[in-house]
């Protein structure tokens, strides 16, 4: 394990581990590659929505429409993404708690993602609804880059669980 | 399509290098010839439709209802990419339980 060291041990994590929901994923061979990749295809609506109105917001691409045009536009496919993950992620967790819990890149990457999440709601989508097609003031740019960022960081840590 | 290119271009490079790394256990593994297969046809999937049904973009591209060629072509994209990553993903979980 790469990373700060965290307890394994936590009452908490043990809980989790011996729910009988937890104990039916791991006796199955297929539950969790499944959940995992039911997780993935959630984060492709996600990622590629947000990259999206991220790379509009850059004035990198769709330059011509209105920024509330794309925004509003794609939201309605990150939303279906983001329940899947919601539904999934604490499902694998549950089934593989005690290395969840212990891992510093599982916590990160939980610290990053309600970092970008808020990010996205609080500056993003307003960032979005202000620019006007054909221009991209630098706040905004400013507001898509560091958004970017905080996803980037997100994702690398999550497969960061399972590579180190 | 600028950044798709730079995408893939990174993904191919990465991907090439992993997959030589392990092609002993690569070629044989049911998962990444699927991944394969998908990557395949998602490619002819782009080729036929830039040469058949874009040719025409100009004339439908304000369209609130776009062709059924061009629907059908984003409908299989959609499919295959998503059908590409999970057998990926899947490629990670058979060489660990060595199916």
């Amino acid at each position: 394990m790469i990373g700060p060291g965290f307890p394994t041990d936590s009452p908490f994590a043990e809980w989790c581990w011996n729910l009988p929901l937890s104990i039916a994923i791991r006796g199955s061979a297929w539950a969790f590659p499944a959940l995992e990749i039911l997780h993935i295809a959630g984060l492709l609506l996600v990622f590629g929505t947000v990259l999206i109105v991220d790379l509009r917001l850059l004035g990198r691409i769709l330059s011509s429409e209105p920024g509330r045009q794309v925004s509003g536009d794609l939201m309605h496919w990150a939303w279906p993404g983001f329940a899947l993950q919601v539904l999934t992620g604490p499902l694998l967790f549950i089934a593989d708690a005690r290395k969840f819990y212990g891992s510093g890149f599982f916590r990160t990457k939980i610290v990053l993602l309600v970092l970008a999440i808020a990010f996205h709601f609080v500056v993003v989508r307003r960032a979005s609804a202000s620019v006007e097609a054909g221009f991209s003031p630098w706040r905004a740019r400013l507001a898509a880059g560091f958004s970017l960022a905080l996803w980037v960081a997100a994702i690398v840590s999550g497969l960061s669980i399972e590579l180190f | 399509m600028p950044w798709t290119w730079g995408g893939f271009s990174v993904m191919f490079i990465s991907g090439g290098l992993l997959a030589w790394c392990e092609a002993g256990r690569l070629y044989s593994n049911v998962f990444f010839r699927m991944k394969m297969l998908f990557l395949l046809l998602a490619g002819l999937n782009v080729l036929i439709f830039q040469l058949t049904i874009y040719r025409s973009v100009a004339a439908w591209d304000r369209a609130p209802v776009t062709p059924l060629q061009a629907r059908i072509a984003g409908g299989l994209s959609l499919a295959l990419w998503l059908g590409l990553i999970a057998a990926g993903r899947a490629i990670g979980y058979s060489l660990d339980y060595g199916v």
